[in-house]
């Protein structure tokens, strides 16, 4: 699963803050896009999961032959069609336990119905199989209860969006608050699904090493406009990345 | 032609009330960022405080307004202090701060009734004259009304506007921190704001009604179409609240000119969903 | 008797309006101020249908469910994008309308002289209202049963969801909005048909019965009730409408001369109650818990809140009293 942007800005009260020419994602299994503070990485984020409407421009998500335009739908349907975001500040619903939170996630939008309120059965084997199978993988203090840590909200912020089986996983910032134990189990999985074609990844990172270790491809996005894109080594010896970001 | 110079007219008489309350409500709104119900209750207080100063008291009619007012705003941050503080404090979230605020309005509002009755009470009014010009009547008292609220409103305007006071308000209603660092004392602006608010609330409870009768529902009445200008002018913009209630006044008058004044209410109503929607989310 | 039955009859509609504001505010989020707006659009359009156009009761009731679903889904197509304070605000604006046009629109209504006489829909000579109270009994055990299923379901987790983090629900691939007015119509719907039901429990109908009182005695039910809670709606109404409407107007020994007095004490006091509840106690009586096997030791628990509030009550209406006996008196000497 691939995303087209083309000529794509957004602008607050007449002020830049995004503005790419052409660019996609989700070539290369898993991608980075890194840059300096107030880049715009956030804002490309949430135009791309249309939790903000671009000022112009137009966003393609292309599907083996089928081509969807983002700019039409809303962000339930970006969410459907398979493009998934992971949150960079800590997301949760406070009155559901870390099993309803997965359950809600798993849970398809036809079973969440009036008529299926009255069935006695209101548990799905086959989700509840997967909740285990990903809980038993990754250790929460009380698993049937609620996730309290802020290292826990943030893991299961991730497993939400993984037992969605995304297409297209962007990961915003997923090593802020996570011990590095846990994001590298995390990562290990994410790696292994890309690996097995069930989904192609877009980390956003200050984590420079994170990147360097699991991308195959990095975008560099500074002042709005993505300068350069190329594999890890070319970025690393670009000399805009360094002057811009590494502050060689 | 008539029409509107009457509807403009008569607006502005009738008006004045609502600029009073549009303009205090949207003080406490902007400091705090709720809807208070229980400003409504400010409008009544002011109207019974003044009732007992002049009829219970046998104060001068006319100096009986500054007492009642005072007293309004005592109210006014009593229930700020014992109220809504604390809630604030406990982290209540803002809808359930106007739930809140209107458990307070009924509380006071009853606890009214109880103490005085149900039933309108009026004040010793000094004798009515009647004055024409152009053809469109108006009492001394309706002119000393409009009068006393013109003032109010530009003192309340140069208050906001022109001095230190309007700047430390924006500066703790934007950042609570920042304004604290930068040797702002929350508290003491808060109960300020809230008296200043409570004042004004209680002279438009005086002025509804052009200076005639207290009833325990007038807050009540007022305070839906106060919060309604409010938020159509915008969060915090005071200049907004009183060319909005302006506006809604010399509406209300066109409206009842032509049809009839409960027609007039039914626009604005209508009219106020579809602005929210129309804005699309904020309040703002 | 017959007022007790006509009682027990407006406390099930309470009870029902009470429910479905739970599910609007306790479980989607949705503060909807303007309940007595949809309540007052199903009674009054029942009571035109039936007295203006003479149509059977049943067609009456299917006609207004069909017209209150309508004017909800515009006004939810309208204000359900808005954050919450707007919400509130649109909806006590919607129920203002509702109430002008009420007195406006004397055509129909007959305004302010009034609108009758209603006659119950079951005609049974001396078994009316019994038989009335039974149909609205069976409706409200209804209500609540699903209600219960409804907080262990699918449906119900997407909805609490929803009132917790909209933007997360979305993000996840819920189409939040549709739940948002979907579960709106459809219970602003039952609003309206409880107000039609209303309508011959009340039989003539004028426009001060569409008071903010009404919305504000059902958000203090269910505040009180615990607004998260699937029995908190029931056991608000208990305690706020089956306490003063039904036990002091009906068993009190409040001499004639005071009766008038007790409404403006119940008002007063669900003011305090509301205040003392949101500052002290947010989650109100029932707090939020689910699981069955709670539910029994909370009912024994609200209960025994039920009694203190009971003894309290009787406190502040015979200080009350007091206070008004003394006011009468001064105001009498002077």
């Amino acid at each position: 699963m691939k995303l087209h942007m083309r000529n794509l800005t957004k602008a607050y009260h007449a002020h830049p803050v995004l503005n790419v020419k052409e660019a996609s994602l989700g070539t290369h299994g898993v991608e980075g896009l890194i840059g300096p503070n107030g880049a715009g990485k956030s804002t490309l984020m949430g135009l791309l999961t249309r939790r903000i409407k671009p000022s112009t421009g137009t966003i393609k998500l292309e599907d083996g032959d089928v081509t969807h335009r983002l700019n039409l739908i809303r962000s339930h349907q970006v969410a459907n069609l398979g493009l998934v975001k992971t949150n960079q500040r800590i997301q949760g619903f406070s009155s559901l336990t870390i099993r309803d939170n997965l359950r809600l996630a798993a849970t398809s939008t036809i079973d969440e119905t009036y008529r299926g309120v009255l069935d006695d059965d209101q548990v799905d084997e086959a989700i509840e199989a997967e909740i285990d199978r990903y809980l038993s993988q990754f250790s929460f203090a009380d698993p049937d209860g609620f996730a309290k840590s802020g290292g826990e909200k943030k893991l299961l912020d991730i497993l939400r969006c993984l037992i969605l089986k995304p297409r297209m996983l962007l990961m915003d910032e997923p090593t802020a608050g996570l011990p590095d134990d846990i994001t590298k189990e995390v990562m290990d999985l994410v790696g292994a699904k890309v690996e097995a074609g069930d989904m192609t990844v877009v980390i956003v990172e200050h984590d420079l090493d994170l990147i360097w270790k699991y991308c195959s491809y990095v975008h560099f996005l500074s002042e709005g406009e993505i300068l350069f894109h190329g594999t890890p080594d070319d970025v690393k010896n670009n000399r805009v990345v360094a002057e811009k970001y590494m502050g060689v | 032609m008539w029409l509107i110079r009457d509807s403009i007219f008569i607006g502005l008489l009738e008006a004045s009330p609502l600029i009073l309350a549009a303009m205090g409500f949207t003080l406490i709104y902007y400091l705090n960022g709720f809807i208070n119900f229980a400003y409504g209750e400010s409008i009544t207080f002011g109207a019974y405080f003044a009732v007992l100063f002049n009829v219970g008291l046998g104060f001068n009619f006319y100096f009986s307004i500054i007492p009642a007012a005072l007293l309004t705003g005592g109210l006014s941050v009593a229930t700020y202090l014992f109220i809504f503080k604390p809630a604030l404090k406990r982290g209540v979230q803002p809808s359930e701060m106007i739930i809140l605020s209107v458990g307070l309005s009924f509380m006071l509002r009853y606890g009214l009734v109880l103490i005085v009755g149900a039933e309108n009470i009026y004040l010793a009014e000094p004798p009515i004259a009647f004055f024409n010009f152009a053809g469109m009547g108006a009492t001394n008292l309706q002119l000393i009304a409009l009068i006393l609220v013109v003032l109010i409103a530009l003192n309340l305007y140069w208050l906001v506007y022109k001095t230190g006071f309007g700047e430390v308000i924006r500066g703790l209603a934007n950042n609570e921190e920042l304004a604290q660092v930068s040797g702002i004392n929350p508290h003491k602006v808060s109960v300020r704001v809230w008296f200043i608010a409570g004042v004004v609330g209680g002279l438009s409870g005086i002025f509804s009604g052009v200076f005639a009768l207290a009833y325990p529902l007038m807050g009540w009445n007022l305070i839906l179409i106060t919060i309604m200008v409010s938020i159509v002018a915008g969060v915090g913009s005071v200049r907004g609240a009183l060319i909005a209630s302006i506006i809604a006044g010399i509406l209300t008058s066109f409206i009842t000119l032509v049809s009839k004044p409960l027609y007039a209410e039914v626009v604005l109503l209508s009219a106020f969903i579809l602005i929210l929607w129309r804005r699309g989310g904020r309040l703002a | 008797m017959a007022y007790l039955i006509f009682s027990l009859s407006l406390l099930l509609i309470y009870i029902g309006l009470a429910q479905m504001l739970h599910v609007q505010f306790g479980l989607l989020g949705v503060p909807n101020f303007g309940v007595v707006g949809f309540w007052g659009l199903g009674m009054y359009s029942v009571g035109v249908m039936k007295v203006q156009l003479d149509m059977s009761f049943v067609d009456s009731m299917v006609l207004t469910a069909a017209l209150v679903a309508v004017v909800s889904y515009v006004l939810g197509a309208l204000i359900l994008r808005l954050e919450r304070q707007a919400i509130l605000c649109a909806t006590i604006a919607f129920s203002a309308i509702i109430a002008l046009l009420a007195v406006t629109e004397k055509w129909m209504t007959m305004g302010v002289v009034g609108l009758g006489t209603i006659r119950q829909p079951f005609r049974i000579f001396g078994l009316e209202e019994i038989l009335f109270f039974f149909f609205l009994l069976v409706l409200i055990i209804g209500v609540q049963v699903y209600l219960l299923k409804l907080h262990k379901s699918r449906l119900g987790r997407l909805m609490v969801a929803i009132r917790d983090n909209e933007e997360l629900a979305a993000s996840l691939g819920k189409n939040t909005f549709r739940v948002k007015i979907i579960a709106f119509t459809l219970t602003c719907t039952i609003m309206g048909v409880l107000g039609g039901l209303s309508a011959p429990l009340n039989q003539f109908l004028t426009p001060n019965m569409i008071v903010p009182s009404i919305t504000f005695a059902v958000w203090i039910s269910l505040v009180l009730g615990g607004k998260e809670h699937a029995l908190g709606a029931m056991l608000g109404v208990f305690v706020t409408f089956g306490l003063f409407d039904i036990l002091i107007e009906t068993y009190a020994p409040v001499s004639p001369q005071f009766a008038v007095l007790v409404p403006n004490i119940k008002l007063f006091l669900y003011g305090a109650l509301l205040v003392g509840v949101l500052v002290y106690r947010p989650k109100g009586f029932l707090g939020q818990s689910s699981k069955a096997d709670e539910v029994l030791a909370v009912l024994g628990h609200g209960i025994a809140i039920i009694g203190s509030e009971l003894c309290e009550a009787k406190n502040a209406i015979s200080k009350g009293v007091d206070r008004a006996l003394n006011g009468r008196k001064t105001e009498d000497d002077a």
